[in-house]
């Protein structure tokens, strides 16, 4: 066997010599079946699957093309069930055992198709199905010497600028040279010619693509030397196909049609034909090859750009600060709710929100390029620049700033100033000086719900205050325990976090019993200021006394369950807001 | 006392009538006049089956536009398109032959009433197969490899034309004018054809032709003959 191992799958000589032998068979047959078109003899013989009731009518007239097409078709059939064996014996891919398997049962379908031509005497929908699954089969055998050869197998890689572009150019020109083949089917063997202007539509869409893509492909010196070859015979063939297709309707639409079928005219309409069936199987082999040889030399700069500035805003920590102010939103006033200042509170909320993070980011690039986590940001990844995200993110709290002032009040426009400064004036400078950033850090996290309330009723009543003192100390367990699931990442990176001088989490671990059990009375003052009722008190009850159990687990079982314990308390959070929502409404 | 007569009377009246009209009954003369210059016949080529290139030592030539020599076109199909609704016509039981014999269709042009027989024979020491394409009745296709064969085929619908053609030799064409009365006809030498024995009335008589399509004549039939000219031109 000259086989040898490639990628861990076996080079297979033979297979791939048998695959691209019956590849090349097909297109005979693809000649040959175009050949009784371009006669007119597919009735010549009226009968199937003998011809007269003989294996071997006299050849004459159309007969001749007729009886050819049927015995080189039968060949075709025969090869193909060997081919399938072949592939079932001895090719190790499931993948590719399948398709040969496809290929089996489309040359069936495509005999039985045949079959229907002759008996039910040339329907169009069974004639254009008939050439239409005929170039498929042809496609598919490429496709399975392609699959089968030695490049495809060693699997040679070329980073390319615009990989994805490329992939996603052939593939479209790969479709229209599928709905090409569908029209021009249409032109051959229906009588009316409504197909001929999207036939010439689809070409002039071809022609572009194919004009794009050449240079496209072929400026990128390395994969010249699995691309170059392949794109100028496609090349070629695209232009000859020009001619042979302007050929074809001056034989049949411009001149009257002769007496019997002229020979130019018979050599034309097949050679256009068959022409079209090599662009399509080049194509799809260029396609699919596109697919496995190009990578991208590095990110696309152009479909990311976006992609990096939305998350630069940290869209879902954004999105869990409108939660925030939406809760307070809520809990303020009662009556209808004003839909439209909801809307100007959470916009507001937002472009300060996503400006805000992006200015941290801007601010934390160095620190964030340390770790793991983080070092795939925009600005730390060099996709954006710094400068672009500080005016990105000034632009942001600005607008948002000003839009807080203008379209809710004045109090709630203050307030959104001073999350600004509290977040990354003070918490964001503060996590590289001392380890007490947490508590500055929870008074920016904890404000947007007072945002939202003084939004609403212009006031600051004793229930917001409330509000805030929740949130502020439950942020407290909640950042030790997150500081603990990334204690490697910060450790390396120069932040001062409480777990930073804590081998064992023994210190950490108290901290958070310690944070649990002050946060628990505070989670009992809606009660007293009249924001919660029996179903709050209950729900507080019960959630606080299991969040100090969890916390004592914790610290027992030395930590290993901090993530866990993180979405715990975002868990016990959302229980304490609903409560408090539901006797509201209730 | 009267009605004793009446009957009788009436019917000798009608018989009269009848007989008189029928005496009467005026002849429609339709005449294919052609002008201009009929394009050259092509010299078919008949390789593709050698035995009908040995039965036309000196070739075979298209037969599309064929002028007679006073100037009058070959191969037209003339029948009465309306003016006849609602009047039945039994079909006769005797068979329009259409036969194959020299690597040519025999007529190539002829009418056939709906559901007349057509018998199909082919005198040619060659093989043909039959393709009938109309579009009202159901198409046939049907093998016919041995000399002397015969096969009989009806359509069941009125349809003009009906093309019918050999896959094997992409030269034989012919045309049926399938029709539901039996006033209809195919120019010769002559160039024309007599609709005999049509009612008074007011009918449309249609002309086709393989190369210059159709053309309409409205006729009204008193107790004259008329004559209906079409003109085709080149």
């Amino acid at each position: 066997m000259g086989g040898f191992i490639l990628r861990g799958f076996m080079f297979n000589q033979r297979l791939h010599f048998f695959s691209c032998f019956v590849a090349a068979s097909t297109l005979v047959l693809i000649i040959a079946g175009g050949l009784v078109t371009s006669t007119g003899s597919g009735l010549s013989v009226p009968d199937w699957p003998l011809s007269y009731g003989q294996f071997f009518p006299p050849m004459i007239g159309g007969i001749r093309f007729e009886h050819t097409h049927r015995v080189i078709a039968a060949t075709v059939g025969i090869l193909t069930l060997i081919l399938t064996c072949f592939f079932l014996y001895s090719e190790k891919r499931v993948w590719v055992k399948s398709l040969s398997v496809v290929a089996l049962f489309m040359v069936v379908a495509q005999a039985l198709l045949g079959a229907a031509t002759v008996i039910y005497l040339l329907p169009d929908p069974i004639s254009v199905s008939h050439a239409c699954l005929g170039q498929t089969f042809f496609v598919l055998l490429c496709l399975l010497a392609l699959f089968t050869s030695r490049q495809w197998l060693q699997k040679p890689t070329f980073a390319v600028k615009r990989a994805g572009t490329i992939q996603r150019l052939f593939l479209t020109t790969t479709f229209f040279i599928f709905l090409q083949l569908i029209f021009g089917a249409m032109v051959r063997h229906t009588e009316d010619h409504r197909g001929l202007n999207y036939h010439f539509a689809t070409a002039f869409l071809i022609l572009v693509h194919v004009i794009f893509i050449v240079p496209k492909v072929t400026k990128e010196k390395e994969a010249q030397v699995v691309f170059l070859k392949p794109l100028m015979f496609l090349a070629t063939l695209v232009a000859s196909q020009i001619f042979l297709g302007l050929g074809s309707y001056i034989y049949k639409i411009v001149m009257a049609p002769a007496a019997m079928p002229r020979t130019a005219e018979v050599l034309m309409t097949t050679a256009h034909q068959t022409n079209g069936a090599l662009i399509l199987a080049v194509t799809t082999v260029l396609t699919v090859s596109s697919f496995r040889y190009l990578t991208n030399l590095k990110k696309d700069k152009t479909t990311s750009l976006v992609g990096d500035y939305i998350s630069l805003t940290k869209p879902r920590l954004t999105l869990l600060v409108l939660a925030s102010t939406s809760l307070g939103f809520l809990m303020a006033g009662t009556g209808s709710l004003p839909t439209a200042l909801l809307f100007h509170t959470l916009l507001g909320c937002a472009l300060i929100g996503g400006g805000i993070n992006a200015l941290n980011q801007y601010l934390e690039r160095f620190i964030d390029a340390k770790m793991k986590r983080t070092a795939n940001r925009p600005i730390p990844s060099g996709r954006l620049e710094a400068q672009h995200g500080l005016i990105f993110g000034c632009i942001l709290t600005i607008i948002g700033v000003v839009y807080l002032f203008a379209l809710t009040n004045a109090l709630a426009g203050f307030l959104g100033v001073l999350t600004v400064i509290s977040y990354v004036f003070l918490y964001t400078p503060l996590k590289q000086k001392t380890s007490l950033n947490t508590f500055v850090g929870a008074v920016a996290g904890a404000l947007p719900c007072i945002i939202g309330w003084v939004a609403r009723e212009n006031a600051l009543p004793v229930g917001a205050w409330v509000i805030f003192l929740i949130l502020f100390f439950w942020q407290l367990p909640h950042f030790f325990a997150i500081a603990w699931v990334y204690k490697e990442d910060y450790d390396g990176s120069g932040l001062k976090m409480l777990t930073r001088q804590d081998p064992d989490g023994r210190a950490t671990g108290l901290k958070i019993i310690l944070s649990s059990i002050l946060l628990f009375p505070f989670t009992l003052l809606p009660v007293w200021a009249g924001i919660g009722q029996q179903l709050y008190s209950v729900a507080a009850i019960l959630a606080g006394t299991f969040f100090i159990f969890a916390a004592l687990l914790l610290y027992r079982r030395r930590m290993v369950h901090a993530k866990k314990f993180v979405s715990l308390s975002i868990y016990y959070l959302l229980i304490l807001i609903l409560a408090m929502v539901a006797d509201k409404i209730l | 006392m009267k009605n004793r007569f009446f009957l009788p009377f009436l019917t000798l009246l009608a018989v009269f009538l009848a007989f008189q009209s029928s005496a009467d009954a005026s002849v429609v003369t339709v005449k294919a006049d052609f002008s201009g210059t009929a394009p050259a016949a092509d010299k078919l080529k008949l390789d593709a089956d050698p035995k009908c290139k040995m039965m036309h030592a000196d070739g075979l030539m298209s037969d599309e536009v064929l002028v007679n020599p006073n100037g009058t076109l070959k191969n037209v199909f003339i029948y009465v398109k309306s003016g006849l609704e609602g009047k039945k016509f039994d079909s006769p039981k005797t068979p329009v032959i259409f036969d194959q014999i020299g690597c040519h269709y025999t007529p190539k042009v002829f009418g056939v009433m709906v559901n007349q027989p057509v018998e199909i024979r082919n005198s040619d020491d060659t093989l043909h197969n039959v393709h009938a394409l109309p579009a009202n009745s159901s198409q046939f296709n049907l093998g016919m490899p041995i000399k002397g064969m015969k096969l009989t085929k009806t359509f069941a619908k009125p349809e003009v034309m009906v093309k019918i053609k050999c896959e094997v030799h992409s030269w034989m064409k012919a045309y049926a004018g399938v029709v539901s009365n039996p006033f209809y006809g195919v120019t010769s030498d002559e160039g024309t054809v007599m609709l005999k024995d049509l009612p008074p009335g007011d009918y449309v008589i249609e002309s086709w032709h393989e190369k210059y399509g159709t053309q309409e004549q409205k006729v009204t039939v008193s107790d004259s003959d008329q004559a209906v000219d079409f003109k085709f031109s080149a």
